[in-house]
């Protein structure tokens, strides 16, 4: 035991001291001189003279001789605006005419020269540079050794439009886009109260993504709003390229089949979560928003729940919650039940499975395996195929394949169905994550039906299910409400109760009794003494 | 157990003592009581469920003046150290039994009727193995679960309801007391084996509960609901059936589920039966394999879980599960004749010894003040 | 390090698994009936078995041609029965499988020597339903078994169906393996089966069933005719939705009566060893054909149409009776009523009951009630009025 340690400490020491020879050591603070050519090479130098960082050096005051110049990148700035409100506005301004000291010239560019809402003074050339990463104009003064950055970003940008993976029959159909400033729009433009927070964080050692936690303050549960703080705050890594890298940084068992955390590309979503007394994480670069804690049941629920009225609201979710248990246990009930129980299935339809049977090659289970695979082959290149091919997929796919396959004997007609109807059944959740984790058991619980039939099934049920009920989000439990059984609690988990009886906020989530619905908000007539 | 409290609810453990009660007992108890009293099974179901009342109660009343302790450790301050570890491991040695025959009640049942070829060890293992992820979990998950084995208890009780309704002849049923008053009290006795382990769960779940006051009408409430469902299900059992062909058979609630049917259509259900009484018996396995280790820990003074010491666990029930389940004749003969010489001093006696430890030393603090 | 090691054994030790328990369901045959036959040293067991691919809906083959049959029996014989089926594995490609199994069928020349191996062979299997019907034929079992009816796919099915409308006609009787062995295994009480024959009198031989059989312990003992098992289905409480025939109480035609609810109760008492039984039966009964021509609104005539109702319940109740009496055989379940209302008189005589059931007293008391005649006044030509 000892010598298998030491063997793979020793092993540890190697490479630790290794990484230390490549390691960059902290930048430390380089100063600015007083002479601009110095600081222009200073700056192009630290960005390796890259070429799409543009130098423009002009004279301020033709008398003073004042020279100045503007550092940008190119691509990230918005043109018209260095053009007329820096070096329009320097060069055109009289009022300037009469300055002769540098510093003095500088203070007064500062305070009335440059006409743009974003405008501060920076010594730290590494701060520089990463103002100018950022989208930002440098200003550099000879005999200074300041500069000012200037706010200029105006990169390319996707227009607002319809988010492309959550489909709602009503609603509102704006999605968030890449940029996030466009994002926290959206989000305000929705909850208007002054109570809504944002932190900012920048993630990522290389990327510097900003990240943004947004919650209502006073309905947001501090414990969790601290541990989300918390969390973000000790994640080190080189880059973060989507909320992705974020959620499994975060999670807290990654271990599991089952999503922890929500994601959505819907600002109506996300508000009505921030709503509820839940934390929003944004993330620039990416449309898709985090959202914590989450519970399994929020999976099973869409926008348009509660968009449209409550009887069609919690039928469709009965529909999605069957579609989840079938596109789970279906095939694994179908292979244990012809397999091993063939007394449960009635007489006739057991003369008919048998007869549909005869003649295939292989045994249920593989005919399963076969069948499953071709289906998820199916669709992931439904996935990847450009729009033109993905006819052809759907219809060779579906048609072509399945029927041949029967009428040449490889599998059975009864298999073809079961594959197809779970695989629909697949796709009416709305969540991908979560019908993620649906295909991802449902090859194990196979695996189980196939050897022991129906106890095979069940005890991989339960091993789900413990599973299941041990897991949670940010402390509070998956499973809730059915873990702490409070009637009031289920007012909108299986079914969609409308929004007159809908009178507090789920109190595992947010902070305990607030009232979201006024009294006696019911539709009716009202008696005289009511209001 | 040490780390953070564990904490459940009421209404899951209430959950919890509804599930002890009923799954073992209408798989080998309905046969074993109809062979003694034939008709009047499920009266012996009635006394039995309420002879145990009273020691939840004694229970109940000695464990709420030792808030945070479970009976092996508040054992220890009242009878003495030595007495007090002795009784720990006996505990755990009987959690540990029940566990095992728990389990294999379970798999006979299978390798009888569903998987007849299927070697015993296979099935074994792999029940054991669910068994011990659950023990290392830890409570608070079977708590969770047992919510869901309550929902499926009810859905498995309409299910029976639903179907037997056509075939109830009341006339099996009477006369009452047939065979006489005396011969049913004593065949209680031999129901009581199935139930009367109660008092002891309910003395090591105890410091978990939230709700401190309302434990007695939890307990209560859990023990009543849980003995009418398998009362229930006794006398739906008799009226279907008749009480010869019960006595006839070794397990059966197999043969009765058999004997009933919803529709034309669904003939044999009887393995969906099975998938909803596997979670009941899965959670009191479950509690008993807790309860077990947890008395273990507790006497050997062990503060965490570690992997190991369940994969050992999990070795020794296997091995257990195999002797006693392998050989059903055995099986048969131990549960109806031998269990309960050993199980129901235990279960009666331990309460009542506390219950006397504890009289004695409140009156000696009472009388040196 | 640990977890991994834990990971794998976990995991190769099901991947050491095989299936043992996996049919694929086309390597089963599926029985629907079985028919047992007595022969020199042993039994014959014939087994019905439906051959799937006329139930298939569209062949996998197409151009296949029909089967003549629908199914498909086979026979074997063996000193046991379970030795039978065995060696029926010698002409059967597939395995025989129990489950779907719809009625049992025992030749009477069997069932008069001795049925406790079948029975004790039926109630240990676990592939069968304690729900099969249990049924006696005075032909051969086997052959009965390979008639093919003419609505249904299957004999089984359409057995099983003509058993279970003993209601419709109130002639034959049905019962269940479960309250079979109930009745078997109490030595007071016989039980009673259903009784099928063939019907010659058709182009091709159908099955029918008529009448019931009676047990003594567990040996066949004699059969009861229509009338007789009618009144047993009386005490029995089954006879809802039947019908009897009763002669109109002035013309002698006969009238077909509908019983819609019929509802008996039976009372007793032991007077120093003799018992004494009062059977009441409660019968609502409505008229559906009448031959007669009287006018039956009238309540003094519907009075006497229900007496003579009254009577011919009677008389059938009564001849179940003499004939239990007769036979020393107490297949109406008397005996439990007794034991039922009076368990410390019954705990004395129980043992006795086989000689005192001779001198049972039995009471009938019948009430019948036609709540409505459906048509006016009786089908017949009247004169316009003019």
């Amino acid at each position: 035991m000892s010598i298998l340690k030491y063997l793979n400490n020793k092993g540890k020491t190697k490479i630790a001291e290794q990484n230390q020879k490549y390691e960059k050591k902290l930048p430390q603070q380089i100063k600015l001189s007083l002479d601009l050519n110095f600081n222009i090479e200073t700056i192009k130098k630290m960005m390796g003279s890259a070429s799409d960082v543009i130098v423009r050096e002009f004279t301020i005051n033709p008398e003073a001789e004042i020279k100045a110049a503007v550092i940008l990148i190119k691509g990230l700035v918005e043109r018209e605006l260095i053009n007329e409100q820096v070096i329009g506005a320097l060069m055109l301004n009289e009022r300037l005419n009469g300055v002769k000291n540098n510093i003095e010239f500088f203070q007064m560019i500062k305070n009335y020269g440059i006409p743009n809402i974003y405008v501060s003074e920076e010594f730290d050339a590494n701060n520089i540079v990463s103002e100018l990463i950022d989208g930002n104009t440098v200003l550099l003064l000879d005999k200074i050794d300041k500069v000012l950055i200037v706010g200029s970003t105006g990169w390319k940008d996707r227009a607002v439009s319809e988010p492309t993976t959550e489909n709602v029959v009503r609603g509102p159909k704006d999605g968030f886009t890449e940029n996030i400033e466009n994002n926290t729009a959206l989000i305000r433009r929705r909850i208007k109260s002054p109570d809504l927070r944002m932190e900012t964080f920048k993630i990522g050692t290389k990327t510097r993504t900003m990240v943004l936690i947004v919650y209502l303050e006073g309905t947001a549960k501090q414990g969790i709003v601290n541990e989300v703080r918390n969390r973000l705050e000790h994640i080190e890594i080189d880059g973060i390229l989507e909320s992705g890298y974020i959620e499994e940084l975060i999670e807290d068992t990654p271990l599991s089949p089952f999503p922890q955390i929500e994601h959505s590309e819907r600002p109506d979503k996300v508000s009505g979560a921030i709503l509820e007394g839940r934390v929003a994480i944004l993330v620039d670069t990416t449309p898709y928003v985090l959202i914590v804690p989450t519970i399994f049941f929020q999976f099973v629920q869409s926008a348009d729940d509660y968009y449209e009225r409550f009887p069609i609201g919690s039928f469709t979710r009965f529909v999605r919650i069957l579609a989840y248990l079938i596109s789970v246990i279906l095939p694994s009930m179908y292979i244990a039940l012809t397999s091993f129980h063939q007394e449960m299935i009635p007489t006739t339809l057991a003369l008919s499975i048998a007869a549909s049977r005869e003649g295939v090659p292989f045994p249920s289970i593989g005919e399963a395996f076969m069948m499953e695979a071709t289906f998820e082959i199916l669709r992931e290149a439904g996935l990847r195929l450009p729009k033109q091919g993905g006819q052809a997929v759907s219809i060779v796919g579906g048609l072509v394949i399945g029927q041949a396959a029967v009428q040449a004997g490889i599998v059975s007609q009864a298999m073809v169905i079961i594959v197809a109807l779970t695989g629909i059944s697949s796709y009416a959740i709305p969540a991908f994550n979560a019908a993620a984790s649906g295909r991802l058991i449902r090859f194990p619980l196979m695996l189980m039906a196939s050897v022991l039939g129906l106890p095979g099934i069940l005890a991989g049920l339960s091993i789900i299910i413990i599973h299941l009920n041990s897991l949670r989000s940010f402390g509070v439990s998956y499973m809730e409400p059915f873990i702490s059984a409070n009637k009031n609690e289920f007012k909108d988990i299986m079914i969609r109760f409308p929004w007159w009886g809908m009178n507090r906020l789920p109190s595992y989530i947010a902070r305990r009794g607030i009232r979201r619905v006024g009294y006696n908000m019911k539709p009716g007539p009202r008696s005289r003494d009511n209001k | 157990m040490s780390k953070e409290k564990v904490v459940i609810n009421n209404k899951q453990f209430r959950d919890i003592l509804i599930c002890i009660t009923w799954p073992t007992a209408i798989n080998y108890a309905s046969g074993i009581l109809a062979r003694e009293v034939g008709r009047d099974m499920w009266i012996c179901g009635v006394i039995s469920i309420l002879t145990v009342l009273p020691f939840v109660f004694i229970t109940i009343h000695i464990g709420q003046n030792f808030p945070d302790k479970t009976i092996v450790e508040y054992s220890k301050e009242l009878l003495g150290s030595v007495l007090g570890k002795g009784l720990g491991l006996m505990l755990t040695i009987y959690f540990f039994l029940i566990a095992s025959s728990t389990v294999s009640m379970y798999i006979q049942h299978l390798s009888d009727f569903l998987l007849p070829q299927t070697p015993f060890l296979v099935v074994t293992v792999l029940h054991v193995f669910v068994i011990c992820y659950l023990v290392w979990k830890g409570t608070e998950v079977i708590a969770r679960t047992a919510v869901i084995a309550f929902a499926m208890a009810i859905i498995f009780y309409l299910l029976v309801l639903m179907a037997s309704l056509p075939e109830i002849d009341i006339n099996r049923i009477t006369p009452f007391f047939d065979s006489g008053v005396v011969p049913v009290f004593k065949a209680s006795l031999k129901c009581d084996t199935f139930v009367s382990m109660m008092p002891l769960i309910i003395a090591m779940l105890m410091p978990m509960v939230h709700d401190k006051k309302r434990t007695f009408r939890t307990a209560a409430s859990g023990l009543l609901i849980g003995g009418s469902f398998f009362v229930f299900y006794f006398i739906v059992e008799l009226m279907v059936m008749g009480p010869q062909v019960v006595a006839l058979m070794r397990i059966a609630s197999m043969d009765f589920v058999r004997s009933i049917q919803i529709t034309q259509y669904l003939h044999r259900f009887e393995s969906f039966m099975v998938a909803l009484w596997y979670w009941s018996i899965l959670i009191q396995a479950g509690i008993m394999a807790t309860c077990s280790l947890e008395a273990f820990m507790q006497t050997t003074s062990i503060k965490e879980k570690n992997p190991l010491n369940i994969i050992i666990f999990g070795l020794i029930m296997i091995i257990l599960t195999y002797y006693m389940g392998h050989d059903k004749v055995f099986f048969l003969n131990l549960r109806e004749n031998v269990w309960q010489y050993f199980a129901l001093p235990i279960d009666f006696g331990v309460p009542l010894l506390l219950f006397l430890a504890f009289g004695v030393r409140r009156l000696t603090s009472t009388k040196s003040k | 390090m640990k977890k991994i090691a834990v990971v794998l054994i976990i995991i190769f030790s099901f991947l050491q698994t095989g299936c043992w328990n996996a049919r694929e369901i086309d390597e089963l045959a599926f029985v629907l009936s079985v028919g047992i036959d007595k022969i020199d040293n042993g039994f014959k067991v014939t087994v019905q078995v439906a051959s799937p691919e006329t139930y298939g809906k569209t062949p996998s083959g197409s151009g296949a041609a029909q089967k003549s049959k629908p199914f498909w029996t086979a026979s074997s014989t063996g000193t046991t029965i379970f030795e039978a089926i065995r060696n029926m594995s010698s002409i059967s490609s597939r395995r025989i499988f129990w489950s779907h199994i719809k009625v049992i069928i025992i030749s009477e020349q069997l069932a008069r020597s001795n049925t406790l191996e079948i029975f004790d062979f039926f109630s240990r299997n676990p592939e069968l339903r304690l729900r099969t019907l249990v049924a006696v034929t005075p032909d051969d079992a086997g052959k009965l078994l390979d008639v093919v009816p003419v609505m249904e796919e299957d004999p089984a099915i359409y057995l099983e169906k003509i058993i279970n409308n003993k209601n419709l006609n109130g002639k034959s009787y049905s019962i269940m393996l479960k309250d079979f062995l109930e009745d078997y295994l109490d030595p007071n009480v016989g039980s009673v089966t259903s009784r099928i024959i063939f019907d010659n009198s058709q182009s091709e031989p159908v099955l029918k069933t008529s009448g019931a059989y009676v047990f003594d312990g567990d040996k066949l003992s004699a059969s009861l005719n229509e009338g007789e098992t009618r009144g047993l289905l009386w005490i029995k409480n089954k006879m809802n939705d039947s019908i009897m025939v009763v002669n109109c109480p002035y013309d002698g035609m006969s009238t077909t009566l509908e019983i819609k609810k019929a509802k008996s109760s039976i009372k007793s008492y032991l007077d120093d060893e003799v018992s004494h039984f009062t059977i009441k039966v409660d019968v609502t009964a409505i008229i559906t054909e009448q031959s007669c021509l009287t006018d039956f609104n009238d309540s003094q005539k519907l009075n006497e149409l229900e007496k003579s109702l009254e009577a011919a319940i009677r008389n059938d109740i009564h001849s179940t009776i003499n004939t239990a009496k007769d036979l020393k055989i107490d297949y109406p379940g008397l005996s439990r009523i007794l034991h039922k209302q009076h368990k410390d008189e019954w705990n004395q005589i129980s043992s006795k009951w086989n000689e005192l059931f001779r001198n049972t007293e039995v009471a009938i008391d019948v009430k019948v009630n036609i709540p409505h005649v459906s048509l006016a006044k009786p089908l017949e030509p009247t004169k316009a009025k003019n």
